[in-house]
């Protein structure tokens, strides 16, 4: 079967690529329909062309990352030594040492705050600025940056890579979408494997037809004709819109191009490493290359499968010490370095802004598993591009990690300034009606 | 056929496809074999016997599987082939009769399972309630007992329980965490890596737990240690140059020397029973194989 939405990044297994190639150059003139755009707003100056928000989905530890207390007891320190940087005066752990060494790429922030510390709540505050609870959920804050922009071209504005909507083991994060704008305003879901192999789930809705019958128009549009009929009215425009989508990439194949990692020399994809989160930021510079407005890279949801059917991440409540040293870190630290160098070389950093954080931190204390549970008091971000200060650290915690001592910054002040960068003004949000009550981090401006 | 002559012959010559030259300071020292070629993620070595190598690979983004390896024709099967939970860290007797491994149970709950292969029967240790997990089983010489880590009350202490897994016994706890016990061939030296002095080092101790002696001093991390089959030396891992190598150092922890360089990840090293090689996960242009070195 004709798997619509998947290509392979293999280089090897070229069926499914090239089926997915050819129906692309047959769609248009099957359907004999137009690409779908919508207005396109008048232009504005923004630092940030596009944004690349890096998230650490689980929640890492502080301590153990990038706030390291070598000064702390024992029962709080943890285990790892204290790193200098390359901004002098700064450290992280010894788990992170060629972050260590661009340093003067980003600036750290040791002083947010969230309000939730359970993983969806948490998640959906942390990429919304607001609660789930009252709702209406709100919007993302790459929604928000999408919508701004409007959709130019056909590759969708708002993009999430990885492996799906981001869940834990209960529910998905509310907050990870359109909230208050709608599902149009979902982010267009990437889903790659640690080979790099791509798949495109919205494509997924033409599936079942066989290169043999899509040469038979008149099936074709009897599939699509069901597909339509099976669903409510609901349903009808979530799907209208993912026809649109789908038949924008199909019918493109230079947006096409934007997800194909095979277009990469080998030593580029070697780089990242053949980790899930490796690839994932390689398609991801990919797409900030190819001008998407805002793109959302996910840490893998299960980058150590210890437990399955459990969205682990960066959530060690058992193994924190052994899990951060045997595996996450090692892949943060070869692929941050590599994503950020590689946009730098590019020329895209300059109109990137990046950000990587996280819904909230872990305890400060070690907790009775000899681990870190959740800890929404005090966390960490990155941010680097589109002209914000780098070589600097923003913000301080207390002696033990356990809360800011000056600068605390919330959720809704991180969206506010992603947003102004990205040249959305506070009169835009005002009339957009979103991120109310926010304000900008200064530093950062 | 010796083992040796036995690696050298059939298939799995063809499997080594790679042969690297590490030079420390401009002088080689060692070669190194790849054994796979699959490049998927991989930990836990441990040779079952000089022709058959088990370990863990990430079959599926979700699932960690043990699997075993035939040195002599190349070929690799799965341990448990219809398990859907991740198992990792086996361990075996030294006869081979009982197998030891970490298996998942639900969210961020893992058990240890004590498999009797002669009499099939297993015998399991669930973790406590809530969040919980052991780590690192490993048996004792005469196959008896298996040691393991275990965190409570803030430390992840050293335990030891029988093949049934019942009579569980403290034998090291102390400040920080403890992990990857294992015993001597005497049965009389414990060997193990502890954060008790801040940052993880290798120590010894008496098998009851007793005369704690710690061999490493750097600020890096030195972890996952492990006794050569004569109990003469110990191989390790540290990133005190930086990222993670391989390290040899003698049982009194004299004469450190690094046995492996590559600007990626070499981790993960176990013995081969002739007690001149070992074997180790390394990670090269983003992948990960298992790899064979002649140990100096």
């Amino acid at each position: 079967m004709l798997n619509v939405g998947r290509f392979s990044a293999g280089g090897c297994s070229g069926p499914t690529r090239r089926s997915f190639l050819k129906m692309g150059g047959s769609l248009p003139l099957l359907l004999g329909r137009p690409a779908l755009a919508a207005p396109t707003p008048p232009a504005r100056a923004a630092r940030a062309k596009s944004v690349l928000l890096v998230w650490l989905w689980g929640a890492p530890s502080h301590l153990d990352t990038f706030d390291p207390k070598p000064d702390a007891p024992p029962e709080y320190r943890g285990p790892f030594s204290a790193i200098a940087t390359r901004t002098p005066g700064v450290h992280v752990t010894d788990l992170l040492p060629r972050i260590a060494s661009i340093s003067d790429k980003f600036a750290l922030v040791r002083s947010h705050v969230s309000s939730q510390s359970g993983h969806p709540d948490g998640g959906t505050v942390a990429l919304t600025g607001f609660h789930e609870k009252p709702g209406p959920v709100q919007p993302n804050f790459g929604a928000i940056v999408a919508r701004h922009r409007g959709r130019r071209g056909d590759l969708p504005p708002f993009q999430s890579v990885g492996r799906g909507i981001i869940q834990d083991s209960v529910r998905i994060v509310e907050g990870y979408g359109g909230g208050t704008f709608g599902k149009a305003w979902d982010p267009f879901q990437v889903v790659v494997s640690n080979d790099g192999s791509v798949n495109l789930p919205s494509l997924n809705l033409l599936d079942g037809i066989t290169p043999n019958r899509i040469s038979d128009r008149r099936l074709l549009l009897h599939r699509i004709d069901t597909a339509r009929r099976q669903l409510d009215a609901a349903g009808i425009a979530d799907w209208e819109r993912s026809y649109q989508l789908a038949y924008g990439l199909l019918s493109n194949p230079k947006a096409r191009e934007a997800f194909d990692v095979t277009r990469e020399s080998q030593e580029t994809r070697h780089r990242y490493g053949y980790t899930t989160f490796g690839q994932s930021a390689l398609v991801a510079r990919r797409l900030i290359e190819a001008r998407v407005p805002y793109v959302q890279l996910n840490w893998s949801q299960t980058v150590e499968a210890i437990t399955p059917a459990f969205d682990f991440g960066w959530d060690t409540h058992i193994y924190n010490f052994e899990m951060l040293m045997d595996r996450h870190c090692p892949i943060l630290d070869r692929v941050l370095p590599e994503l950020m160098g590689d946009l730098e070389t590019r020329g895209l950093l300059e109109e990137t802004l990046v950000v990587v954080i996280s819904e909230f931190g872990r305890t400060p204390k070690i907790n009775p598993r000899a681990a870190r549970d959740h800890w929404p008091q005090c966390y960490f971000s990155l941010w680097s591009g589109a002209g914000v200060p780098t070589g600097v650290v923003i913000g301080r915690s207390d002696r033990l990690g356990e809360h800011p001592i000056d600068s605390p910054i919330t959720p809704l002040m991180v969206g506010t300034t992603i947003t102004e960068l990205a040249g959305i003004s506070t009169r835009e949000r005002a009339e957009m009606n979103v991120l109310s009550g926010g304000r900008v981090i200064y530093d950062l401006l | 056929m010796t083992c040796s002559r036995s690696l050298h012959s059939h298939r799995f010559l063809e499997l080594v496809g790679v042969v690297s030259l590490l030079v420390f300071s401009g002088e080689a020292v060692a070669a190194d074999r790849v054994l796979t070629d699959d490049h998927r993620f991989k930990r836990d070595p441990v040779f079952l016997d000089a022709r058959t190598l088990v370990y863990v690979v990430q079959a599926r983004p979700e699932q960690l599987q043990l699997v075993k390896r035939n040195l002599v024709d190349g070929t690799e099967q799965p341990i448990h082939k219809d398990e859907t939970r991740s198992e990792l860290e086996p361990a075996f007797s030294r006869d081979g009769r009982f197998v030891a491994y970490l298996q998942s149970r639900s969210a961020a709950s893992v058990g240890m399972v004590i498999d009797d292969t002669r009499e099939d029967v297993q015998a399991e240790i669930p973790p406590a309630s809530g969040f919980s997990g052991m780590r690192s089983p490993a048996f004792t010489p005469d196959g008896r007992r298996v040691l393991y880590a275990f965190a409570e009350g803030g430390r992840q202490k050293i335990f030891s329980c029988n093949t049934a897994g019942k009579d569980r016994k403290l034998l090291v706890d102390g400040a920080g965490l403890c992990n990857w016990p294992s015993v001597s061939a005497d049965g009389r030296m414990l060997l193990f890596g502890s954060t008790r002095d801040g940052n993880y080092e290798i120590y010894v101790a008496a098998a009851d737990g007793s005369a704690v002696h710690r061999l490493t001093h750097h600020r890096g991390q030195d972890v996952r240690p492990r006794l050569s089959p004569d109990g003469k030396r110990i191989v390790f891992v540290s990133n005190r140059d930086g990222n993670r190598e391989i390290y040899l150092m003698n049982v009194d922890g004299s004469g450190i020397s690094r046995i492996t360089k590559s600007r990626e990840r070499d981790d993960f090293p176990a013995w081969h029973p002739d007690g001149k090689r070992i074997v180790f996960v390394g990670e090269r242009r983003g992948r990960f194989d298992l790899r064979l070195l002649d140990v100096p």
